[in-house]
């Protein structure tokens, strides 16, 4: 307050996520002239590839950003869990965070936030600012807050999420959708950022995500029809970065962040099908739907993408594997997972257990294993699927790496992990970030 | 007060999130005080929680004597007929009188009674109701009070549940209370008249979990 009344200048802190955008594809637009904003801002400040959580999902990542601690401390292992008594799905909302995010923290030392559009932020919470929460959002009122904000994008005709439904039956009304959504979301993030006071401002687009899963392969093959489009959005993206940096400034700190990268899929995996087929995992109905048939002797399960839980006893209400036969189940199925090939290909590059990624109080959810594929291997834990593989209409799937870090000013691209991109936005506010599990990039 | 002496009396109108507070209490490890003689059902999918003997209290309230310690559920026309020598801890539940008016609405319509419902007859009624109640409530030296929100509640169960716990206790097991907080049971909260226009992002969301399930599916997950 004082250095208001002095005139002192506040510290102010502009991120704006690119979801699903990877780091060398910035790069390569920027070199090829389609992104000429972005290539700017690579001369002017540092561009790094980051790595993304684990498993490498928005749901993960995004709250590993917003709150600077790892799966292990906030509780966010993927999109959906299964109940520990009924083994129903159950889909951890931004109710089940257990850290703060940096806008909790930053609203603890009187700074105001406006966040649009981040995932896993659904329903809203109240705040010090205006928060519209992402992926996967519902109902614009639960995703708003406060009312106000409600009111102004109710009034502004602002959309949640591009229909990706609209994929399957016509490319072009979903390429259609897609700009229409992100037109929308960019008037109302430049109204929010010339409109409101604020001290950090997040907004992420998800738009990205949403081409890269159904038209990756638009990207490099000339003849498809929505190749054009793929670079024109890109065209228009980097128009609003441009545009938006203009109105930040070189003074405030801006950076540009993604959850993950992106890759091309050859093939889809179907974890819960291997483990079948190896004897660990079996159903009491013909056609399962969910793991609530799940045969109650299975001694493994996965949840997608690729997280892989020991039916323990004493964790899952039906669980049949004794703690002392814990270690060596969990090798038997690490080394089962890596001999696994498909058309002489090896599918799986690498396995951590849970005690390698993740460390926290909530240590004792997190999954037993997980996973990571070569790139074009998408795993999945379907449990509707008996093949071991297959082709389903996404084309482009995540990477763990490529994810982007950017930021207007010099920058330590040591390994940078996404964890290390929330603590760096608490630094740049001036907040102390002790006790968080990242480091300050700048 | 000491939680062991009192009974804890889950209380507000019918509709405004009691049973789901009971659900909650017996979730956080509290003994609820319930004979399951009302079955679950749509209007109600986790369980009323009711008592029989409540709604005749002012006849027999004997029970209360094995109710220390423990939660049972009320409507709070009947906290008036609470004996004297009792002490209460009483957790009141708020809600949007609009949405207790669609939810009593839509379970009166499915009892084929929906007819004899006037909301602005009712909505006069309750008012009333709860400014009296509240007002009486305050002039009791034998109770304590704590407004739980049913909306806020949905919307931040976390903090709320810290209230609760620092209302009745620390024992409470704050996740487990979180856990019931189940966003497919905020239905009817639209009045019956209100459609969803299209185009309209506020729709009602019961089922929230099918929606998101098909959200997933869309990007390639389930």
């Amino acid at each position: 307050m004082l250095g208001r009344v002095f005139g002192r200048k506040r510290r102010k802190v502009v991120v704006l996520g690119l979801d699903g955008v990877p780091c060398t594809l910035l790069e390569r637009f920027a070199a090829e002239g389609v992104m000429p904003n972005v290539a700017g801002l690579i001369e002017e400040g540092t561009l790094c590839s980051m790595t993304a959580s684990v498993p490498e999902v928005s749901s993960t990542s995004w709250s590993c950003f917003m709150t600077g601690v790892n799966p292990g401390r906030h509780g966010i292992y993927g999109f959906m869990e299964i109940d520990r008594n009924s083994y129903s799905w159950r889909f951890p909302n931004f109710n089940d965070l257990r850290s703060r995010t940096l806008w909790e923290t930053a609203g603890e030392h009187g700074k105001r936030s406006i966040v649009v559009n981040v995932p896993s932020t659904y329903p809203a919470r109240p705040l010090n600012g205006m928060l519209v929460s992402g992926f996967v959002a519902l109902d614009l009122r639960k995703a708003s807050y406060p009312d106000t904000m409600y009111r102004y994008l109710s009034s502004a005709g602002y959309r949640l999420d591009v229909d990706a439904g609209l994929a399957l039956e016509s490319l072009d009304d979903f390429t259609g959708d897609i700009i229409e959504t992100f037109r929308k979301r960019v008037e109302v993030i430049r109204h929010l950022y010339d409109s409101e006071e604020w001290d950090l401002f997040i907004a992420a687009v998800t738009e990205t995500d949403r081409l890269h899963h159904y038209l990756w392969d638009a990207l490099d093959d000339e003849t498809h029809p929505q190749h054009g489009f793929f670079t024109d959005f890109y065209r228009e993206l980097d128009s609003f970065i441009g545009d938006l940096y203009g109105r930040t400034g070189s003074d405030t700190p801006f950076i540009m962040m993604s959850d993950h990268g992106f890759t091309a899929i050859k093939r889809e995996v179907y974890l819960n099908a291997y483990l079948r087929e190896k004897g660990y995992l079996s159903f009491d109905a013909e056609e399962p739907k969910s793991f609530e048939v799940m045969n109650k002797g299975s001694r493994a399960f996965v949840l997608d993408p690729s997280r892989v839980y020991i039916h323990l006893k004493g964790r899952f209400s039906g669980g049949c594997v004794e703690e002392d036969e814990y270690e060596d189940l969990r090798n038997a199925i690490k080394e089962d997972l890596l001999s696994l090939e498909i058309e002489g290909e090896r599918v799986v590059r690498s396995i951590f257990f849970k005690e390698d990624l993740y460390s926290g109080e909530l240590l004792a959810d997190a999954p037993d294993l997980v996973v990571l594929p070569f790139e074009g291997f998408d795993l999945k834990g379907s449990v509707t699927k008996t093949e071991l593989c297959g082709r389903g209409p996404l084309t482009g799937g995540h990477t763990r790496e490529d994810a982007v870090f950017f930021i207007n000013r010099p920058a330590a691209c040591d390994s940078p992990d996404i964890v290390d991109a929330g603590v760096t936005v608490l630094k740049m506010l001036g907040i102390e970030t002790d006790g968080l599990d990242g480091k300050a990039l700048a | 007060m000491d939680m062991s002496e009192c009974v804890i009396v889950v209380t507000g109108l019918p509709r405004s999130g009691t049973s789901m507070m009971m659900k909650m209490l017996q979730a956080g490890g509290v003994e609820i005080v319930t004979d399951n003689v009302r079955k679950a059902d749509e209007d109600n999918p986790e369980g009323y929680y009711e008592f029989e003997k409540v709604k005749r209290i002012g006849e027999d309230a004997s029970w209360l004597d094995e109710a220390r310690g423990k939660a049972v559920k009320m409507a709070s026309m009947l906290l008036y007929d609470l004996p004297l020598d009792r002490t209460y801890k009483l957790v009141f539940m708020r809600r949007k009188m609009d949405e207790i008016l669609a939810s009593q609405r839509k379970m009166l319509e499915r009892k084929g009674t929906g007819d004899e419902f006037d909301d602005g007859e009712m909505r006069g009624l309750f008012s009333r109701h709860l400014a009296e109640v509240e007002s009486w409530i305050s002039r009791q030296e034998n109770m304590e009070v704590l407004y739980v929100d049913y909306n806020e509640m949905l919307l931040d169960p976390l903090e709320n549940i810290r209230r609760l716990k620092r209302f009745l206790g620390d024992d409470l097991d704050e996740e487990r209370m979180a856990g019931v907080v189940d966003p497919s049971l905020y239905r009817n909260r639209k009045p019956a008249s209100a459609a969803v226009k299209e185009g309209d992002e506020t729709v009602d969301d019961t089922g929230d979990d099918e929606k998101i399930k098909a959200r997933l599916r869309e990007l390639g997950y389930m």
